[in-house]
């Protein structure tokens, strides 16, 4: 038990110095004209990704033949470059990730008179007045924490999608290596990856299982929990953009109708890759949106390397981001050349954090959607 | 509040309407004749295949909810008006249309595809409804638009209420075999309490096999995992279409998918049934692919009669779950 809860540790810490390290970058990149709340977001989102990147690599090198040395390797890259930034840029990522919590200690800001149902409900608290709105969400959050940690923790892997991915990253795990191939079988246990898409998904399992492997122990609880955590992402970032674009009501209402319908409670609900799919899509399109306003240099970089995550996820991302690149050629500012210049650095970085694996399995791999044409 | 003008009663009159009408197209009509396949997808005859799959996106009630659908008629509405406005819009306009077209296209049978841009399209839904009210200076209560929106989910999830009250349970044309389970450890507390032992030991011989340290699936249907690890290694699985058996068994497998007929083996992907009968087919398994067993659901296997005849004349039921099967191959 004291392993597992080890294991965790490391795989937790590993997706808070990686969040970190993407909170600081997109700090950096777009400064003030991006809120925090967006930014901490949206890093916490991509952060976990980013260890995805560095195991695909690694991986596709494979240079070790030991799930410890992976480990190691990844950690101390990850910690070299957290604290490198750290010390010389030292973004406050704490005090902006608990921003959004500040509402609920600001004694002056009260919710309750704003919604009609609750007007006139008065709490006390050893004799102060406290805002009923605030203490509703409050519980209300609270018993979803407790009800998905125990959901994670006893509803086992189930659905052939997941399991899927679940199984291809067991096979990273047998042969700590990523070979492009025809057909994509582990024969020991007869698994043949069916998939079309990016390695996303799996090699965050990957990451976990591997951890896993060095403490001895078995288990996939960040696998599950990762469609909850993502699923919780997306409706904070559709919450807060609307929010700040447009109002609170637009932005209550949306979320409203999004749980109104069953397939987003499916989706919340079901470990699927869904989640991961959905939000690392509409975090780049967000990255879109404030890219947009300053188009420097760093910010297509960024812009380019959330789409080449997102495209990593899933096919269909991947051809969405491609209209997202037709868009800028397209509608950015300045003269066909002058676009074209922006957008080499976003193109490249869009390579080298996922567009790189489709390429790869076109033209040495099991051509991806061209399979058929291509006659393999 | 002011009182709404006359051709926007037309206008919610008329949209009530068109929802009623659709609904009843698409929910309650089914083509008997159409594919099990897609039947399940709900895309069974043309009105269904164009409202429920290419433009599911807006128009399949049953999973995006009742109302997502208005997005459809404000999007062609700002596509009209698109000229003048800043590039940053026609950019997202063009990236939000050609998604729309790439999953109506791609993702037409999938309602996880039709989901993806789900949060987009409400999104400018709401925004668009609130413009449209601004403009002609209506101002909908809270109380209204909390009426509005948990009636909507109240409608939504009944949906889903009344179809699973509706739901017969799968027909099972096998007899479910007993299974056998492993031995729990036995208390023994002498004669004085020899009672008390017994209620005791049944309980464990009936909860052992899901204390054991096994990850499972659901509750009792974890049993037939236990006894598939139990089973000699070098006697392959041939796996219908269900991962759960490799992941959660340590027993070797080939994976096999009914509906397409396909093996996927290291060699490719290829047809098992075709161009075989079946005790060719059954010498193939054993011969070639080392494979003694099937596991298999009784709702996988209707999807190709051909594969329900060849588990009739060449297998036996050696273990069932709920829906999961096992079968021996004679």
């Amino acid at each position: 038990m004291l392993l597992l809860v080890l294991s965790i540790g490391v795989v937790i810490a590993s997706f808070l110095l990686s969040s970190y390290i993407c909170y600081t970058l997109i700090k950096l990149g777009f400064g003030d004209s991006m809120p925090s709340t967006e930014q901490v977001i949206l890093s916490a989102g991509f952060g976990p990704t980013v260890v995805v990147t560095m195991c695909y690599y690694l991986l596709l090198f494979s240079p070790f033949d030991s799930a410890l040395a992976y480990v190691i390797t990844v950690l101390t890259i990850l910690s070299g470059l957290a604290l490198w930034l750290f010390v010389r840029f030292r973004a406050d990522f704490l005090t902006h990730a608990l921003a959004p919590f500040s509402i609920w200690t600001t004694p002056d800001f009260e919710l309750t008179p704003q919604i009609p149902f609750l007007n006139g409900f008065n709490l006390k608290w050893g004799g102060r007045h406290i805002d009923a709105f605030k203490v509703l969400v409050l519980f209300i959050f609270i018993y979803i924490v407790i009800y998905w940690l125990e959901f994670v923790a006893n509803k086992p892997l189930t659905g052939h999608d997941v399991l899927e991915y679940a199984l291809l990253a067991n096979t990273f795990v047998d042969w700590l290596d990523i070979d492009y191939e025809v057909h994509i079988v582990n024969e020991q246990t007869g698994f043949y990856f069916l998939g079309l898409h990016g390695y996303g998904f799996p090699l965050l399992g990957f990451w976990e299982k591997a951890v896993n492997s060095v403490f001895e122990v078995r288990g996939d609880y960040f696998f599950r929990a990762a469609t909850g955590y993502y699923s919780f992402l997306t409706v904070m970032m559709v919450y807060y953009f609307l929010k700040r674009q447009f109002n609170l009501k637009v932005a209550m209402v949306s979320l409203a109708m999004l749980f109104s319908s069953y397939a987003f409670y499916l989706m919340v609900r079901e470990y699927h890759i869904d989640a991961l799919r959905m939000f690392t899509l509409l975090g780049s399109w967000l990255l879109l949106f404030y890219a947009w306003k300053s188009q420097n240099r760093y910010t297509m970089w960024i812009l380019g390397a959330a789409l080449g995550i997102c495209s990593f996820v899933h096919s269909i991302n991947f051809m969405i981001s491609c209209f997202v690149f037709l868009a800028l050629v397209l509608f950015l500012e300045g003269t066909m050349s002058e676009r074209l210049k922006k957008l080499a650095g976003c193109a490249l970085t869009f390579i080298l954090f996922g567009a790189i694996h489709y390429l790869l399995d076109l033209a040495i791999g099991s051509g991806w959607i061209l399979k058929d044409f291509l006659g393999r | 509040m002011m009182s709404l003008p006359k051709n926007i009663r037309f206008l919610i009159g008329g949209a009530i309407a068109v929802v009623l009408i659709v609904y009843s197209l698409i929910l309650f009509s089914t083509d008997e004749s159409a594919s099990m396949y897609l039947n399940e997808r709900g895309i069974d005859s043309l009105p269904k295949l164009v409202l429920n799959g290419f433009l599911g996106q807006f128009f399949k009630y049953k999973y995006l909810g009742n109302l997502v659908w208005v997005a459809f008629p404000f999007l062609l509405i700002h596509l009209a008006k698109l000229k003048g406005k800043s590039s940053s819009i026609k950019a997202f306009t063009l990236i939000y249309v050609l998604s729309v077209l790439l999953i109506a296209v791609q993702g037409y049978y999938n309602t996880r595809y039709q989901l993806s841009l789900f949060p987009v399209t409400i999104s400018f839904l709401v925004v668009a409804l609130f413009d449209f009210l601004k403009e002609r200076n209506i101002k909908p209560s809270a109380t209204i638009i909390i009426l509005g929106v948990g009636l909507m989910t109240v409608f939504n999830y009944t949906v889903f209420g009344v179809e699973k009250l509706l739901e017969n349970p799968p027909e099972q044309t096998f007899k479910p075999k007993p299974v056998r389970l492993p031995k729990a450890p036995q208390i023994n507390l002498g004669k004085r309490i020899g009672a008390l032992a017994d209620t005791l030991n049944n309980k464990l011989d009936r909860t052992w096999p899901l204390l054991i340290e096994h990850d499972g699936i659901e509750g009792d249907r974890r049993h037939i995992f236990y006894q598939i690890d139990s089973l000699p290694f070098e006697e392959r699985i041939l796996v219908n279409n269900q991962p759960l058996v490799l992941y959660y068994t340590n027993k070797p497998g080939v994976m096999y998918w009914c509906r397409k007929d396909l093996l996927s083996t290291q060699r490719g992907r290829y047809p098992l049934l075709e161009s075989r009968d079946n005790l060719e087919v059954r010498n193939y398994l054993i011969d070639s692919l080392q494979c003694k067993y099937i596991f298999s659901t009784l709702h996988y296997n209707e999807y190709n009669p051909r594969f329900v005849e060849f588990l009739a004349e060449q297998c036996d039921t050696a273990l069932q779950e709920g829906d999961y099967v096992l079968y021996e191959i004679r």
